[in-house]
């Protein structure tokens, strides 16, 4: 049972709207399936030894002792690293935080197998859709583009929230083909699932990570990643053109 | 009326406060104290009140006046306001800092001169200490020495600090207040009669004012021309109406307004620090709607109005605060048009007075924390305190004020929370150290940081007793040194009671009640109370659980604690360390939270059952304006780890570096507070870094800062108590402000970084710097950090 008990994290603290509905207290889960050259937080790909492993137990009580600042609708977030990758300790937590009346929310790349538990536990999910395109996706970052189209649908069919985040890059997934591209995979998403639940967000390039991978002594390989407002425009057309709810949080 | 350019009046605002920012030296205030010193005989024989009144008469006539060619408006403050104040004195050091006991320690203020030699300075100053005003106080000050000596409290004589109510006589005149005081003087008693004729000479020294100038405006009138002969005319004919007659015109009202608030001022120099001018937009919104003046031409003279709170070449009167937007008993929303027009103005102007509060509410609505975005991400602004307003009404309703009052609840100084014109309330009369009196308790009324004996009201006994029962010991201690305290802090009232205020009365209901607002026998205005400026809550809480812990882990160390503490923990470093790691406030942790919301509460308690000079009771206020710096100076090392003359915390915040998970964390620590019992005020400020505003644009990020900031302390529905109500916030980092340091011509070339320290916004460059380090210090960002 201990095994499933204890989560590592890297990182804890609230932030409101932008990591799920309301106010909300966010773990950052250590560890990561995926080498996205682009990451935020590439302090958490491993699970190092700066990892701080916190008890399922004293993370609901700590819930618990923070309801107060769940104001709009908030409670916990999940996030990355990449939750998914420590998934039986996740199960445990968002079941527990559930029994407690703690609203939750997982961030997650959605790229790994025999996650269906999670996924159809949580209360609102945020995933990652970073290309259309599999062997573009699969070299730069490592994922599997089936396995994502699965689990979005799996997720879309449960008709509970699912906030679809496209990291827009210069030379990844811009441009007009991969705009129509995203978009067919989102139309096909509602139809399949028939959810009214599905929600769009595009998040613009931008270099949060660069100071940290250098730091850690790590090469930041993007070149040039910054969009253009056009790219932004062109994707969120084809987005709006489909008739999908495009938000930002 | 001449029609004012708004850019052309921008312009001639920012020459005015260049030239005011030229002055560095301010005689105003002696001329004042001489010529009042030199009538004293003529007006011996009269009743206090009275002879106060004509000794002020015969200042006003003689003190220079002039009118500078970029002023819009006739008046100043300058004559009023010596050098004074300590923080942005470059020359001010926490280690030497002595308080401001000597009441004539201010002829040191003045640089002697060719006009102002030596000999005619000290001369003054051995008249004035014969005054019953300065023998009074000294002998307060003499008698308490000893516990002031390495504050165990302070006490002092409060000037200034109170927000007259300007409405009346701006709408009415001087005329109709002196037929007011005709009427009220038909059914007086006779000391009454003497005050109302007090007030009439008072009010006339307003008018002469306004004579005076109107006279020096007529001169440079005859010889202007163009632009500046139709600004003069306007100004000549204004002051023939204002202030003797009611306002119709914006332009009237502000003139108005300022020669009465330089008629208080100089009725009270060299001391008139933090006068508040209450709800500006509110006074000055109906002058605004009469005259239809669109929001640029509104703030353009608003500007203006803006620069006459600055004083000389560090805006030497301090903490002036101004106040905008609120609500209504009903909880509908005030902000009005003037609202919008006065942020204008500040932003443009950016200055260093006066001071800018916003009261925001549950109603509040976006467009107002859209607009505010501006004041909090632009580096080297100016930025608001904010008040709950919502919480206001529910705290000082529990505080006995009417609730019809309560919508003109405003902000004097840094954080008090008075009623305009209503409200005496001696705000910063006492000022108790928590964290001495528990370095008494430890130490058995030993000084730890000089040795000397100060005293404590307990029996000694062994070490471990005497830890197991520190909160008992270290509450009766707090007793006797708040019962000391009161004794002192209402002597000090009885001293300023010396000085009568027969023009401030006017505007604080005195008009009303036929007395004094420093009256000691006799309510002048309407609420009165005395405050208590409360120091070192977390610390001492901090310290009860650390003594907790070593009780529970390593009972035979009791001894060492108390001989690690005498020699600040050097040799101790292991045990310092494991007090270190106990729990601390500001974490969300349930037990430290809890102890330092009891502590508070009973504090509170204990300085709300004081009772002043009126019989009315004292105000707890939890803030602590730099002094948690110049105070921790004189504490020793602390249980909790806090090493001797280290600051202690700021107002009711953790100690900077002991709060580590961030603001949602520091926040639900802060919110189990009784704020309920805070009715004098308190103090707290997050230091942020903006880089957890992601919005493109100021006024996206106005609206992130409500939803982040703001909404989850304030405005938070899950909360079953009483809010807290007050928040000043420095969205920057310490790198930035090492850089403005290291090159100030390039972060700030106008040399203006506007700051926040406590309830003051202060140019960071004029700042000495024991409080630049402090600011950059207590932004402490672990405490506050935003995951994004």
């Amino acid at each position: 049972m201990k095994k499933y008990s204890e989560i590592h994290i890297f990182q804890k603290g609230f932030n409101y709207s932008q990591d799920g509905p309301g106010n909300r207290l966010v773990y950052h889960l250590s560890g990561c399936n995926l080498k996205c050259p682009w990451c935020s937080n590439p302090e958490g790909m491993e699970i190092t030894e700066n990892a701080i492993p916190l008890t399922v137990e004293n993370i609901v009580k700590e819930a618990v002792s923070c309801k107060m600042m769940f104001i709009d609708g908030g409670g916990v977030t999940l996030t990355g690293g990449e939750v998914t990758c420590q998934k039986d300790s996740i199960i445990n937590l968002l079941h527990q935080l559930k029994e407690n009346g703690v609203h939750t929310c997982i961030e997650t790349n959605a790229s790994l197998k025999n996650c269906e538990e999670i996924f159809k536990a949580v209360d609102y999910m945020i995933a990652d859709f970073k290309s259309p395109d599999s062997e573009k996706l699969k070299a730069v970052t490592g994922a599997d583009l089936e396995i994502i189209k699965e689990n979005l649908l799996l997720r879309a069919k449960t008709k509970k929230p699912l906030l679809i985040r496209i990291p827009i890059i210069n030379g990844f997934n811009n441009g007009k083909e991969n705009a129509v591209s995203f978009s067919e995979f989102f139309e096909e998403l509602k139809a399949k699932s028939g959810s009214e639940n599905l929600y769009f967000e595009i998040l613009t390039y931008h270099e949060y990570g660069r100071e940290k991978y250098e730091k850690a002594g790590k090469e930041y390989t993007v070149k040039n990643g910054f969009v253009t407002a056009e790219d932004v425009k062109i994707l969120s057309q084809e987005i709006k053109n489909k008739n999908l709810k495009l938000i930002h949080t | 009326m001449y029609n004012f350019d708004p850019i052309k009046t921008t312009e001639k605002a920012k020459l005015l406060f260049k030239e005011e920012r030229a002055i560095n030296h301010l005689e105003g205030w002696f001329i004042i104290k001489e010529t009042e010193q030199n009538a004293d005989e003529k007006y011996c024989s009269l009743p206090p009140m009275r002879r106060a009144a004509e000794k002020f008469r015969e200042a006003v006539k003689v003190l220079p006046l002039s009118i500078s060619d970029h002023a819009i408006f006739a008046g100043t403050q300058r004559d009023a306001f010596a050098r004074s104040y300590a923080l942005i004195n470059p020359s001010f050091r926490v280690e030497t800092f002595a308080g401001y006991c000597d009441p004539t320690a201010v002829y040191d203020d003045i640089d002697p001169t060719e006009e102002f030699p030596k000999e005619r300075i000290e001369a003054l100053r051995e008249l004035d200490k014969k005054t019953d005003y300065v023998k009074t106080l000294s002998a307060v000050y003499k008698d308490c020495e000893k516990l002031t000596g390495e504050v165990a409290f302070f006490v002092e004589q409060v000037t200034g600090h109170l927000i007259p109510d300007m409405r009346y006589a701006l709408k009415y005149g001087i005329k109709a207040m002196l037929s007011d005081i005709e009427e009220k003087q038909k059914a007086a008693n006779d000391e009454q009669k003497d005050n109302y004729e007090a007030m009439k000479i008072a009010l006339d020294c307003a008018l002469i004012l306004a004579k005076r100038y109107k006279a020096i405006a007529e001169e440079k009138l005859a010889v202007a021309e163009g632009e500046r002969k139709e600004e003069l005319a306007l100004l000549v004919e204004t002051l023939s109406k204002v202030p003797e007659n009611g306002a119709e015109t914006l332009y009237e009202a502000i003139q108005s307004f300022i020669i009465l608030w330089e008629t208080m001022c100089l009725e009270q120099a060299p001391n008139p620090f933090a006068f508040s001018v209450g709800n500006a937009d509110r006074i000055f919104e109906p002058y605004r709607a009469n005259d239809g003046l669109s929001r640029e031409e509104t703030a353009a003279l608003f500007k203006h109005f803006l620069v006459f709170f600055n004083v000389a070449d560090r805006s030497w009167a301090i903490s002036q605060n101004l106040i905008v937007s609120g609500r209504d008993k009903n909880g509908n929303d005030l902000t009005n048009d003037a609202t919008y027009a006065l942020l204008d103005a500040y932003y443009e102007m950016n200055l260093p007075q006066p001071i800018l509060s916003v009261k925001l509410h549950k109603n509040t609505p976006e467009k107002l924390y859209s607009e505010l975005g501006r004041f909090l991400f632009t580096p080297g602004c100016l930025t608001p305190s904010f008040f709950n307003d919502d919480s206001l009404y529910a705290v000082l309703t529990e505080a006995g004020i009417d609730i019809d009052d309560i919508e003109d609840a405003s902000i004097a100084g840094c954080q008090e929370p008075l009623i305009m014109g209503k409200d005496n309330g001696n705000t910063t009369n006492s000022w108790f150290n928590l964290g001495k009196v528990l370095e008494l308790t430890l130490n058995n009324g030993y000084s730890t940081v000089t040795g000397e004996y100060i005293g404590t009201a307990c029996e000694e006994t062994d070490a471990l007793t005497a830890l197991k029962n520190i909160r008992e010991r270290f509450y009766k201690n707090a007793q006797y040194y708040c019962d000391e305290m009161v004794k002192a802090a209402n002597g000090c009232s009885r001293a300023i009671s010396h000085l009568p205020v027969p023009f401030l009365s006017t505007v604080m209901g005195g008009i009303e009640s036929g007395y004094d607002t420093r009256d000691i026998t006799h309510q002048g205005t309407k609420y009165n109370g005395s405050g208590c400026l409360i120091h070192g809550t977390s610390v001492v809480a901090d310290s009860f659980i650390a003594i907790d812990k070593l009780i529970a882990e390593r009972p035979e160390d009791a001894e060492k604690l108390l001989d690690a503490l005498k020699c600040n923990f050097e040799g101790y470093e292991e045990l310092r360390e494991f007090l270190v790691s106990a729990e601390k406030f500001g974490n969300n942790m349930e037990k430290v939270d809890n102890e330092t919301a009891e502590l508070t509460s009973k504090i509170a308690d204990m300085v709300r059952a004081q009772k002043n000079y009126l019989g009315n009771n004292f105000r707890p206020d939890f803030s602590t304006p730099s002094t948690h710096l110049l105070y921790g100076y004189w504490v020793g090392a602390l249980p909790c780890g806090r090493k001797s003359r280290d600051m202690l915390n700021y107002g009711v915040d953790p100690l900077y570096g002991e709060a580590q998970n961030g603001l949602g964390f520091r926040t639900l620590s802060l919110m189990k507070l009784p704020f309920n019992k805070m009715c004098g005020g308190y103090a707290s400020h997050f230091g942020i870094d903006p880089k957890y505003f992601t919005s493109d644009n100021y006024e996206g990020k106005g609206v992130e800062f409500r939803d982040k900031v703001m909404k989850p302390l304030f405005f938070n529905e899950l909360n079953e108590n009483v809010s807290p109500f007050y928040l000043y916030v420095n969205v920057t980092t310490a790198e930035i402000l090492k850089k403005v340091l290291a090159e100030p011509e390039k972060y700030a070339p106008s040399g203006v970084y506007i700051m926040r320290i406590h309830g003051t916004f202060v140019n960071f460059l004029d700042l000495s710097p024991a409080i630049q380090q402090d600011i950059i210090r207590r932004l402490d960002p672990a405490s506050t950090t935003v995951e994004c």
